[in-house]
């Protein structure tokens, strides 16, 4: 809110309180009186405007009363020529009592229209041939409708004299009917004189303009010789003049005949709305005087309000400034005198009151100097005590670092780092891995969220291995173990150590060596299948020597089954049964020399495609009701033996085939990148055991009933890929079905 | 009193003063001017032209010897003087000239061109033809007025009524006044109309004209006199030889205080009321240019002296629409 002084208040107040009515009064004043004067002008000229247009028809008509009494009383369309030019020639002599003539011309007009006599001002018409005026609305309209023609008021080019042609009939009072037409062209002078002698202020004036706007009376014959054009306003009132300035306007119809015209007025409004202005310069003068009569005032009540409040703040101030002895004035005004007296009690308190104050400052001096000397003391403490907390402060800011440290390089380890207590088994640090392996674990049971399906503290918990029956640290324990939460294998460390509140805790640092355990569980396999490839080339080696020797001893023999008679017969059989088991026997051998490798391949640019292709042609009696589906487009050729190759496709779709039930499916797929292709076949059948399934490459492993198969099958398939440098591999579950995935190099050397 | 309250004292009277003072100064403005208007004038038959004009302009609010100040010397016939007395009003400045016959018109032409002088004619004969304006509606120069002309075959016309038994007429005539060549043109075509012959006797001066009257006179029966400021200036010797030689003479002009049988012309006091409104229009700003020319109203006006001597008789219808007539 703005700060103004109590002067600035009371002038505002009074000025606005007295100016704001004197204001509202001018104005209303004003407004009223020019609205009263618009109105009185305009009505004014409304009036002269309706008395010139009654004065052109009372003109007008008395011109026909007269042309009437002429026709009438001189019965002339029964004179003769001459003395019909005579009453003529006299008629249009006529003069108007300023001895202005009002006829221009008088015309008699026969039944015919033809022109019987003619009296001029100005035209000199020959006696012989005055014409024919039978198509003219002067003869035609008169004659025939037996009433009295008006012309449109025209004016003299030359002059600006306006005229109107009057013409009635001569009507034959017997019959009723017209014999002739008396025609005159009126001057309207008179009209023109009357208009301009009008008193329409100083400055206003009346004119005559037709149905078009043009001006054909006007007290200024320059006004019509110019052919001047005013458009009529929709209604009386302001507006701009003949000559553009401003004016009351004001204008009346006036029928003659046909022709339908209109009397303006107009006069400048300047003019019109003079006496308002004066109005308006009065009352403005009226206000301005009271505005200095109101300004004068206040400042004179101001001064006699302000000027004992200003002393009194004098007064005030020289107190303050220590001339406590100043006593406040009187002014003779009641309320002033009083607020004096109460400033004057206020003063004499103030100074009893500082002289007491005195006295209490001179005794308070000594306890101020004691004050003084404690503070020093407590100074000097309050800085030892800010420099220890500022060092505890940097030293734990230290230790905090030291913290954050070590915390960046156990959440950077690759290895599982978690601290628990040994008697409770809360967890109580855990690092980044851990967290994103098991979640926010910290102050949960170990057991409960490091484990799964733990009901108790795990049994291969090793707490009790970690200290000694002294309580101490017996140093790093060393242990593998699969997590039953997430499956993975984990080489782990783990030692007492001393927690930060004294107690012994357990520190288990986990690495996960699950694929570790992978690779070494293949390298088994593959070792193991080695082992047997070799003992199983070494068996079949050595089988087939005596096999071969078997056959051919049983070939011989059969040749001396004749000499052995009725019996020859039965001994054939057994011979022949023993021949079928050393055949036996022999392609067993053979196919463990598959197994082993001893045959060496012939590679050449093979279409895995078509090489499947053949495989399912040589299984397909075999998929009666079962669903084979293969997506192998695009595979690039590789070098292979394509013999072997699929005998392997053979062996896998066989036993794809044997354990896919009807309705079931049996999916071929192969990708490819830039070295290797990769076919699976999949089905949905009965699948094997995960410990069996370990296993499935061994010879004479099968899952099949006996007398199914010899379990070399996929042995052989192992061989010949692992020959081709490829890769096979088998999984299944029990129930869902089974996958073989086999991985070509598209070279062979790879 | 502190000083800022003295301050806004000062300023409220001093606003109250500014204010009484443009207000009251506003409604006092001074609009008094003294206009200057020069007149030339060579017929002394065409005083009342200049008296009308006067008269004119002091309805106009132009009042002599108040707001309006005339220079004029009284009529000059000598084309050097002429010259002269329109050459001094130029030189003092004068706001309008008023001309009176068509020769003075023709002169204050030339000697206004490229001057910013109105001048108002009243009244020239014929303003187009004489050279004086472009065009009667929109004159364009600095020169409107009155014209006169195209009244001779009325004139003529009632000159026969006058004196019917009228067949052959003289017409002196000076060619070298482009007025009295177009009054010819109209009397000629009147006369053709009303079956007059015309003697038509060229002159150049007064000599010449009494001798072409002496010569001819007997053999007509009337004569005419033309509008041209050569006649003008010589109009008593032709109405000393009408009653001299008892013939009616008649004119297209207002003469007929001269000695004029017969005079169907302007009035030259109405010539000079009108020829003022457009001088009154011209002071009050409207250039001259965009000022119509206007022609005079024609009256007919009967010297029963004159008929009286020449044995002449006017018949009364004819006198009944006369607006002047002498009778003595």
């Amino acid at each position: 809110m703005a700060n103004y002084s109590l002067r600035t208040r009371l002038k505002t107040a009074f000025i606005g309180l007295a100016v704001a009515p004197l204001l509202v009064m001018g104005m209303s004043l004003v407004w009223l009186s020019h609205d009263i004067e618009m109105k009185q002008a305009i009505e004014m000229q409304n009036e002269v405007s309706r008395r010139v247009a009654a004065q052109i028809e009372a003109y007008l008509h008395l011109v026909e009363h007269e042309l009437n009494l002429a026709a009438r009383i001189n019965p002339i369309m029964d004179m003769a020529p001459a003395a019909q030019r005579k009453v003529i020639s006299r008629l249009r002599s006529f003069h108007n009592p300023d001895h202005e003539e009002i006829y221009d011309e008088v015309a008699l007009m026969d039944r015919k229209g033809a022109v019987a006599a003619i009296a001029s001002r100005t035209i000199v018409y020959n006696g012989a041939g005055l014409g024919s005026r039978a198509a003219s609305d002067e003869f035609t309209i008169p004659f025939t409708k037996q009433r009295t023609y008006y012309s449109p008021i025209r004016f003299d080019s030359k002059t600006g004299e306006p005229f109107i042609t009057v013409a009635l009939p001569i009507i034959v009072l017997k019959t009723g009917r017209a014999r002739g037409v008396l025609s005159v062209v009126v001057r309207l002078r008179d009209i023109r004189n009357f208009v301009s002698n009008l008193n329409i202020g100083e400055r206003g004036l009346a004119y005559v303009v037709d149905k078009t706007g043009v001006v054909v009376v006007h007290r200024n014959p320059s006004v019509v010789l110019k052919g001047t054009v005013f458009k009529l306003p929709e209604r009386p009132g302001a507006g701009n003049g003949l000559d553009g300035e401003k004016a009351v306007i004001s204008f009346t119809p006036i029928t003659l005949g046909d022709a339908v015209y209109h009397v303006v007025t107009e006069r400048p409004l300047a003019e019109a709305t003079a006496l308002p202005m004066r109005i308006v310069v009065v009352t403005l003068l009226v206000v301005v005087a009271a505005l200095v009569g109101v300004v004068s005032l206040a400042m004179l009540v101001s001064r006699q309000i302000i000027r004992p409040l200003e002393r009194l703040a004098d007064t005030a101030q020289s107190i303050e400034n220590g001339a406590l002895e100043l006593k406040a004035g009187h002014t003779g005004t009641y309320e002033l005198d009083a607020l004096a007296d109460a400033f004057n009690g206020m003063a004499g308190r103030l100074i009893s009151n500082i002289t007491a104050l005195r006295y209490h400052i001179k005794g308070r001096d000594e306890t101020a100097k004691k004050l003084e000397k404690k503070g020093a003391e407590l100074e000097a403490a309050n800085i030892r005590l800010e420099k220890e907390f500022a060092d505890k402060l940097s030293a734990q800011r230290a230790l905090a670092d030291s913290h954050k440290r070590l915390l960046a390089v156990l959440n950077s380890l690759d290895a599982a780092v978690y601290v628990s207590d040994m008697k409770t088994y809360e967890i109580l640090f855990a690092n980044a891995l851990v967290t994103s392996l098991f979640g926010d674990v910290v102050g949960k049971t170990c057991w409960r969220v490091l484990q799964s399906g733990q009901t108790e503290p795990c049994s291969f918990c090793t707490n009790d291995k970690l200290l000694d029956k002294n309580g101490q640290p017996t140093g790093v324990y060393e242990w593998e173990s699969k997590n039953t939460t997430n499956g993975q294998w984990y080489a782990i460390h783990d030692r007492a150590i001393k927690w930060i509140d004294g107690k012994q805790v357990k520190l288990e640092i986990a690495y996960d060596i699950t694929e570790k355990k992978r690779l070494e569980a293949g390298k088994f396999r593959s070792d193991k299948l080695a082992a047997m490839g070799t003992l199983a080339a070494g068996i079949a080696h050595e089988i087939n020597n005596p096999l071969t020797n078997a056959s051919l001893t049983i070939e011989l023999l059969k040749g001396k089954l004749k000499c052995c008679g009725d019996k020859a017969e039965e001994i054939l059989q057994k011979v022949v049964e023993v021949e079928s088991n050393i055949d036996r026997a022999a392609l067993i051998a053979k196919e463990l020399l598959q197994f082993s490798r001893q045959k060496a391949l012939q590679f050449v640019e093979t279409d895995v495609n078509e090489v499947i292709g053949a495989a399912i042609a040589s299984i397909q009696y075999k998929l009666d009701g079962v669903t084979l589906t293969k997506d192998l487009a695009g595979l690039p050729p590789i070098s292979a033996d394509p013999g072997r190759l699929r005998q392997v496709f053979i062996n896998v779709l066989n036993n794809a085939a044997d354990a896919t039930p009807k309705g079931g499916n049996i999916k071929i797929a192969a990708i490819s990148d830039e070295s290797h292709v990769t076919i699976s076949i999949t089905d949905t059948g009965i699948g094997v055991a995960q410990a069996d399934s370990l296993r499935v490459f061994e010879p004479f492993f099968s899952t099949k009933e006996i007398g199914q198969g010899a379990g070399l099958g996929l042995s052989i398939s192992y061989g010949i890929i692992i020959q081709h440098s490829g890769t096979i591999d088998f999984s299944s579950e029990v129930g869902k079905g089974a996958a073989v995935t086999i991985k070509l190099p598209i070279r062979g050397e790879a | 009193m502190n000083t800022p309250t003295k301050k806004t004292f000062i300023l409220s009277c001093f606003m109250a003063l500014l204010t009484t003072t443009l207000i009251i100064g506003s409604g006092c403005a001074d609009k008094r001017r003294i206009t200057t208007i020069g007149v030339v004038n060579t017929n002394p038959g065409l005083e009342g032209i200049i008296k009308g004009f006067k008269d004119g302009m002091a309805e106009h609010g132009y009042v002599e010897g108040g707001n309006v100040v005339y220079i004029y010397n009284g009529t000059i016939s000598d084309d050097k003087a002429i010259d002269a007395e329109i050459q001094g009003m130029l030189d003092r400045k004068a706001d309008l000239l008023l001309t009176v016959t068509t020769h003075v018109a023709q002169r204050a032409k030339a000697l206004t061109a490229g001057t910013n002088t109105p001048v108002v004619f009243a009244p020239v004969f014929f303003a187009v033809e004489s050279g004086i304006v472009a065009d009667l509606k929109r004159p364009g120069g600095n020169l409107t007025g009155m014209q006169i002309g195209g009244n001779t075959q009325k004139a003529l016309e009632w000159h026969l009524t006058a004196a019917p038994r009228t067949r052959r007429m003289l017409v002196p005539y000076n060619d070298e006044e482009a007025a009295a060549r177009q009054s010819l043109g109209e009397l000629k075509e009147a006369a053709r109309k009303l079956k007059v012959a015309l003697v038509i006797v060229p002159v150049k001066n007064e000599d010449e004209l009494r001798g072409a009257i002496e010569k001819n006179v007997r053999k007509t029966d009337s004569m005419w006199v033309l509008n041209s400021h050569f006649n003008i200036g010589n109009i008593k010797t032709f109405s000393n030889a009408g009653i001299r030689f008892k013939i009616p003479v008649s004119s297209g002009t207002s003469q007929l205080g001269l000695g004029m049988l017969i005079s169907y012309g302007q009035k030259p006091y109405s010539t000079g009321k009108k020829a003022a409104r457009l001088a009154s229009s011209i002071l009050s700003g409207i250039p001259p240019r965009e000022i119509p020319v206007e022609t005079v109203d024609y009256y007919l006006g009967i010297n029963l002296a004159t008929a009286r001597a020449i044995g002449a008789l006017i018949p009364d219808d004819m006198l009944a629409q006369a607006h002047e007539i002498v009778r003595k």
